[in-house]
């Protein structure tokens, strides 16, 4: 059979393609695919700066608004609010505001008895958004309203609900009307409320399709707001080049140009550091092993700083809904069984504290809190005393029984992509051994601890870790906040620690008081939860921050936390 | 032919319409909030906040409601907006599908020529010392995983020869469209296209050894020898056309990876890929995004699908399509 008749056959005729055309138009066609993509490679309006960095994210930059998924440490560098804070001292700073509200200067008015106050905020002259349009109050009332609008996706709306009322005097006054008592009334940072320019959004708000507003490019491509860095170009929220803000209200950056890119591979972010290609790496990009290996293959060189500090704070958690735990003994037996010192300096290198109360060490009021606290030093005796006591005896097996035959043995979960509560697991099950006490290791990745199921609750003992701080005290250990399936196990106090005194501890320190009765209520709040034990505190674990040699000015957090940023003074990042 | 590509053309909605059904109910039913990547760190969140976001998102709609929308408006060709992204779906898959073609289009045609001419080689030469030379290679290469590779070429390229960079597709200090610029991104590609290419190698190298084998004992092939043809002649031109014809059929159905891209390989070099945009989207429960970038997926399956019936239907004479 001919090449014609074949072609005949298959319905191609002789002016179809042939073989040899088919292979030319379809190395065309990648030739031009190539070309298409290529048109997109020069797309990047960079010019030459004079003092310029990069810096590697583990998470892209969803959204530099309010809502959708935003990080403080993405939007502290292109917005500010009135107030910000320090994340070392923890003293809040005015930023657009002239001053902190105060009670002495009558610019904080408390009414106890109707519970009302009225906060008044000064803006500093002359503040401009990055577009260079002037910020006024009326852009902060703006954002306000924008945030309360009952159909904008607005996650926390706690302090919103709070404010009955902003009114505006003048371009630069605000004055906040409170329906509550609120003590961080004094200190507005942008999370909690925001300016936004009405210039900019006035008309997509008033026409009132909130679905269509909050998907505005507005919100992350094309960010306008009042921070030290304006956003000059915004690829997909894997990349994002940001440009020093001549008139950023506490003085133009020391900075020119910032790159930050997102590189969600711990391993590639460490390959990146050693190439030298990065500046600075924020918390999460770099494991504790990479830690580990930086300060021995790149920080002994001199070519830069690996910089932890003990921010969030490791707990062990067992099950409230589980009986075995009930009687406090055997809680406080578990945790004098497990040696923390000797974890803390074999396990993580010494770069882990042993904690016992969960109080950050930076606070004012830890030494004394550390003192009056029930400390369980490690002892396997006193441990397995305590055990008997409770009506625990060694079964034929050498695992623990009580009177009713119930044998100690429980299921033990933690995250199974945290490899350092992996590593904790392991050891500690393996303490618990040594005193009759036996675990089934369950682990379950993060997204799967997140479902409805899992989330709040599990059947034995739990390795996780949160904020210490003490602003969210009220939400990770109030009764009212013990996850249930009414609240569909969406609150936070996972330990379902309950007694009305520890709540009224907690509700006053949640209204206005003096520091120095705060720090007393922290100090007898540690005293109750280090004898009760709703947790059992296992660590002070740090974050990562890599700095190349030359950096200068960026401050490792000391307190995890919402309100707490690495990158609050960019503007004082200096590049040598 | 041409009733058969329409018929085939026409079949190709109700499997498209079976697998979004399907694929959609397998992200519903995985495990994980939609809101928690959302939400996490955010103090104060309230059962109620906790629930007026899911009513404006719509998570509280019946699965069936939800995978309606979300058809009607994909058929709309509007997918709707990406929450991990913070963009309408359509303009974040744009970028990153030019960006995964320029990636796999490059490994796909330097792989599959490498290996097609190692093929070659190793049947011409069969049980030669480079024949089993490239066969351990081929195996050794089979057993590593791409994630770990791409790791090694990292440390030897960028750590300790500083050549290459690490991650990425620009270098912003670079003024668009200089010389400097179209060099520094070619360094962003070579090392992940480096990955991708050996895997095709190996894929591709031992099943062409296989087909020209094969070919290679056939009868005509001694006709030729004996009518006094060369052997470049006998390999060139008479053997290695009918041993491609399997070749092409195993291209055509591997060519959806030149649009899926490589979750592991655009990862690891921080490539803003589609497979990196399929990873985070399913890690972030962006059930929008993910369905699109999967459906995209499914399309050229089924499309490259169709070529690869039609191509050997075309180059080999021996195969019939009725009508």
């Amino acid at each position: 059979m001919s090449k014609h008749e074949n072609k005949a056959k298959f319905g191609l005729r002789n002016s179809t393609l042939n073989r040899r055309q088919f292979i030319k138009l379809a190395g065309a066609s990648a030739v031009s695919v190539g070309a298409m993509s290529w048109s997109r490679a020069p797309i990047f309006a960079a010019q030459p700066a004079r003092k310029r960095i990069v810096i590697h994210g583990e998470r892209q930059v969803t959204s530099l608004g309010y809502h959708n998924r935003r990080e403080t440490e993405h939007v502290s560098m292109v917005d500010a609010g009135l107030v910000t804070q320090n994340p070392v001292t923890l003293e809040r700073v005015p930023v657009l505001a002239e001053e902190l509200p105060s009670i002495k200067k009558g610019t904080w008015k408390i009414d106890t008895q109707k519970k009302t106050m009225i906060t008044v905020y000064k803006l500093r002259p002359n503040l401009k958004w990055h577009d260079g349009k002037p910020y006024t109050s009326k852009d902060f009332e703006f954002g306000w309203q924008i945030a309360k609008h009952p159909e904008f996706p607005m996650p926390d709306r706690f302090v919103l609900e709070m404010i009955s009322k902003i009114e505006i005097h003048d371009d630069r006054s605000i004055v906040i009307h409170w329906n509550d008592l609120y003590n961080e009334a004094y200190a507005i940072q942008y999370t909690h409320v925001r300016a936004f320019p009405r210039h900019l959004l006035l008309d997509a708000f008033s026409a009132g399709d909130m679905k269509a507003f909050a998907n505005l490019p507005f919100w992350n491509k094309n960010f306008v707001g009042a921070g030290a860095f304006r956003v000059v170009e915004w690829d997909g929220g894997s990349r994002m080049e940001l440009e020093a803000f001549n008139d950023f209200a506490l003085g133009r950056p020391k900075i020119d140009r910032m790159t930050f890119k997102t590189v969600e591979d711990t391993n590639t972010n460490l390959a990146a550091v050693l190439a030298g290609e990065v500046d600075f790496c924020m918390r999460s990009t770099i494991s504790f092993d990479g830690a580990v290996i930086l300060r021995e293959q790149w920080e002994k060189q001199g070519k830069g700083k690996v910089l932890t500090s003990p921010a969030s704070w490791t707990w062990l958690n067992l099950s409230r809904d589980n009986a075995l735990f009930s009687d406090v003994r055997v809680r406080r037996a578990l945790l004098h069984a497990i040696d923390r010192d000797a974890m803390a300096q074999n396990i993580f290198k010494g770069e882990r504290i042993v904690s016992h109360i969960p109080l950050s060490r930076v606070r004012k009021s830890y030494k004394t809190a550390l003192a009056t606290a029930s400390i369980y030093k490690y002892d396997a005796e006193r441990a397995k005393k305590l055990l008997g006591e409770a009506g625990w005896k060694p079964g034929s097996d050498g695992v623990m029984v009580n009177g009713k035959g119930e044998r100690l043995e429980f299921e033990f979960r933690c995250t199974a992509e945290r490899r350092d509560h992996e590593q904790a697991q392991a050891i500690i099950a393996d303490y618990w051994k040594r005193i009759g006490v036996r675990t089934n290791i369950k682990n379950m990745p993060n997204r799967l601890l997140n479902s409805a199921e899992n989330r709040s609750r599990w059947p034995g003992a739990f390795i996780g870790s949160h904020n210490v701080t003490v602003e969210e005290w009220q939400e990770r250990f109030h009764t009212k906040n013990i996850p249930a399936a009414e609240n569909k196990y969406s609150l936070e106090n996972v330990s379902g620690w309950n007694d009305p005194k520890k709540d009224a501890i907690l509700d006053e320190l949640n209204s206005i008081i003096t520091p120095a009765r705060s720090e007393q209520l922290q100090v007898e709040y540690c005293k109750m939860f280090s004898e009760a034990l709703p947790h059992l505190p296992l660590f002070f674990s740090p974050e990562v921050l890599v700095v190349k040699k030359g950096l200068t000015g960026i401050t490792p957090r000391q307190e995890s936390g919402g309100q707490n940023s690495s990158s609050w003074n960019t503007h004082q990042w200096d590049k040598t | 032919m041409l009733f058969y590509v329409v018929k085939r053309l026409f079949q190709t909605v109700p499997l498209l319409l079976v697998i979004s059904a399907l694929i959609f109910t397998l992200l519903y039913l995985m495990p994980g909030d939609p809101l928690y990547r959302m939400l996490e760190g955010i103090p104060n969140l309230r059962p109620e906040d906790y629930e007026r976001l899911r009513r404006l998102y719509g998570f509280d709609d019946p699965i069936y409601v939800q995978y309606g929308k979300w058809l009607w408006q994909l058929l709309q060709l509007n997918p709707g907006y990406s929450r991990e992204y913070g963009q309408p779906v359509f303009d974040i898959i744009w970028p990153a599908l030019k960006n995964t073609l320029v990636l796999t289009l490059a490994a796909v045609v330097i792989g599959k020529l490498v290996a097609i001419v190692l093929g070659i080689f190793s049947a011409v030469r069969q049980y030669s010392i480079g024949d089993y030379i490239l066969t351990a290679v081929t195996f050794v290469a089979y057993s590593v995983p791409a994630f770990w590779l791409g790791l090694m070429l990292i440390i030897a390229f960028s750590v300790k020869l500083g050549w290459l960079p690490t991650s990425g597709i620009v270098n912003s200090d670079l003024t668009p469209g200089s010389w400097e610029a179209i060099v520094d991104w070619i360094k962003h590609l070579i090392l992940p296209v480096a990955v991708l290419a050996i895997s095709e190698i190996i894929q591709v190298q031992r099943f062409m050894r296989s087909s020209m084998l094969e070919v290679l004992r056939q009868d005509y092939l001694t006709t030729a020898r004996a009518k006094g043809l060369s052997e470049r002649v006998v390999v060139g031109r008479h053997a290695l056309k009918n041993a491609l014809i399997p070749v092409v059929t195993i291209i055509a159905v591997t060519m959806p990876r030149v649009v899926g891209g490589s979750t592991v390989v655009e990862t690891v070099f921080a490539y803003p890929g589609m497979g990196r945009l399929l990873f985070t989207s399913i890690m972030g429960n962006d059930f929008v995004t993910a369905m699109t970038v999967v459906m995209i997926i499914a399309i050229t399956v089924v499309f490259f699908n169709l070529l690869a019936d039609i191509l050997y239907g075309w180059l080999d004479p021996r195969i019939r399509y009725q009508s």
